[in-house]
């Protein structure tokens, strides 16, 4: 099937009607998957609440107690990690696919088990990217400018509207990717991962990301230096030449610094260590503060 | 004290709730603290206090599991501290950092705690026990949220003196250095984010979004002064792109890069059937 076929063959899919139950099973999705942060760990990240998240479904699917529903809870515990807001289109996903496998089992033909893991895997990935540059580079970022002016003034508004801007498309992202997850299934997706839209997505949401980061970058590192000297009768004022050289210099600098840093050795905390130390000691010679 | 306390526990309790529940994003400063200070009797304080703050841990954001600084839990008790004893902006800031640090160790903590837990989880599948592993799970919520509000709620009852004395006794430079740190520390979150998004191809984007928003000025002559002999203007510059703008036209070159590339997926696809019949061009000067 050439890429486009595929295409067409998913608008299809998307267009039709849920039944009412798998309406129920959307919306059911939509609210369990809102727990999937709690108990996360070193080891599997979201992978014990995604098998906690999965209990409902599977005990409907093979029913209470069952060995099957055992052995299917085994495989749901792996390390899982992705943006919570993407999170119900793979549960909604894999859900279906259970189905199909219950099925494939029931008429005796074999399933690959394998294959629900491996869709899950391939999927937290570029979600988690699509993910975070949507929800942490754009969303989070266009709700806390719109409130911060009002905030500053002492208005309510800003706090509310911070809420709304942000949660609205939370809310829909969430609850149309719960639909589409079931719409979709698995077979399309696959060959959505492979005509690379998805790839296209992601790049588009990573350059605003990028966009975004370098906007904050110069708007909100506000380092600065307020060493001054007294040159003869000339006041030599640092900052402003570095004005002049380029504006905003220092925290392009500081941020492009600590990036390399962070890609050689990921050490965040100790990054976060040599600031304190640094703003103590420059605090103290004069430079800044 | 005791009905401060009780408040503080509890927003500390909810924010740190919502934060997991739904990522409803309700743990930023800008929307925990306006609440804390509405429920402590001074909303407008509040207000102005989260948006502050919100500023100083704009650039943290907690990726791929990794907590940079407990945002939520410094900006809470500093603001929370300087509320009730009446200080201004600088104090909330001087306390709220160093407080985010320790809140990162005493999340690291809580996470190797539930790490601790995944064979247990393991084992109660293995054992074929699901409402074990449900109770097990409900349990580690529960230690989770208590954990938090105790937390508040001793820290405030108990530590409200103490930080005063504490505050009082601190040298002017510490004070000064951390609000030197408060203006660097976003350069961490920045460089954060930078990791997940960066790539060789795209990376001209990050500078293009640097230009545009430190580039975009008004220069406004505030003040003329006439001193021996010589005039000296005084300006100041106000940026004139807000992030709100600049991710109207982020949202366009994205819009316009996603169009490209499904169109270089579909001429891809279609390439194959094409080459057997003429080639466009041709067709083209055929007509």
């Amino acid at each position: 099937m050439t890429n486009t076929a595929v295409m067409d063959t998913i608008n299809d899919t998307v267009r039709r009607k849920l039944t009412p139950q798998e309406r129920k099973l959307v919306n059911s999705v939509f609210w369990r998957s809102m727990w999937l942060m709690f108990c996360t760990s070193y080891t599997k990240q979201q992978g014990t609440t995604f098998g906690w998240t999965m209990i409902p479904y599977l005990e409907e699917i093979y029913g209470k107690g069952t060995d099957e529903f055992y052995k299917a809870m085994g495989r749901h515990q792996d390390f899982f990690n992705t943006t919570p807001g993407m999170s119900p289109f793979i549960f909604t996903m894999v859900i279906s696919m259970e189905k199909e496998r219950k099925a494939a089992l029931d008429a005796g033909k074999p399933f690959e088990d394998s294959s629900i893991e491996s869709i899950k895997v391939a999927l937290m990935g570029p979600f988690a990217g699509i993910g975070d540059s949507i929800y942490s580079g754009a969303l989070r970022i266009i709700a806390t400018g719109i409130a911060l002016g009002f905030c500053q003034a002492g208005s309510w508004l800003g706090p509310i509207l911070y809420a709304l801007v942000f949660n609205i498309p939370n809310v829909l992202i969430r609850y149309l990717g719960a639909e589409y997850g079931l719409k979709l299934g698995n077979t399309y997706i696959a060959k959505a991962l492979q005509s690379g839209a998805i790839k296209a997505f992601t790049k588009g949401f990573s350059v605003l990301g990028l966009i975004m980061t370098g906007a904050m970058t110069a708007q909100y590192v506000s380092f600065k230096t307020t060493f001054v000297a007294d040159l003869g009768g000339t006041t030599f004022n640092l900052q402003g030449v570095l004005d002049q050289i380029l504006p905003g210099l220092l925290p392009l600098g500081l941020t492009l610094g600590t990036f390399a840093y962070l890609r050689k050795k990921n050490k965040p905390v100790a990054a976060m260590v040599f600031m304190f130390v640094a703003s103590v000691v420059l605090t103290v010679l004069g430079i800044c503060g | 004290m005791f009905k401060e306390a009780l408040i503080v526990g509890l927003v500390l309790m909810f924010t740190k709730f919502f934060d997991w529940y739904g990522n409803t994003m309700f743990q930023r400063p800008i929307f925990c603290v306006s609440i804390l200070g509405a429920l402590l009797g001074h909303p407008v304080e509040g207000i102005m206090l989260a948006a502050e703050l919100e500023l100083v841990f704009l650039g943290n954001v907690s990726l791929g599991g990794v907590m940079p600084s407990d945002f939520t839990m410094g900006s809470l008790f500093g603001a929370a501290f300087a509320l009730l004893l009446g200080k201004d902006v600088a104090t909330a800031i001087t306390l709220a950092l160093p407080l985010a640090a320790l809140g990162t160790l005493l999340y690291s903590c809580m996470k190797v705690a539930v790490t601790s837990l995944v064979p247990r989880f393991e084992k109660t599948i293995r054992d074929k026990n699901i409402s074990a592993f449900k109770r097990l799970w409900v349990l580690q919520f529960c230690c989770f949220e208590l954990c938090y509000f105790l937390l508040g709620f001793i820290c405030i009852l108990v530590g409200t003196e103490a930080v005063k004395a504490f505050i009082e006794m601190l040298p002017a430079w510490v004070q000064a250095s951390m609000t030197v740190a408060s203006t660097m520390l976003p350069a961490l979150g920045m460089a954060l984010l930078m990791k997940s998004l960066w790539s060789k191809e795209n990376c001209p984007y990050y500078f293009l979004g640097f230009a545009l928003g430190a580039f975009f000025f008004y220069r406004n002559v505030t003040g003329v002064s006439i001193a021996e002999g010589a005039a000296t203007v005084s300006a100041s510059s106000v940026k004139i792109l807000s992030l709100v703008q600049i991710s109207f036209i982020g949202a366009v070159i994205a819009a316009l890069i996603i169009f490209a590339e499904l169109r270089r997926i579909k001429d891809q696809a279609a390439k194959p059937a094409a080459d057997t019949t003429l080639d466009e061009s041709e067709d083209f000067f055929n007509d």
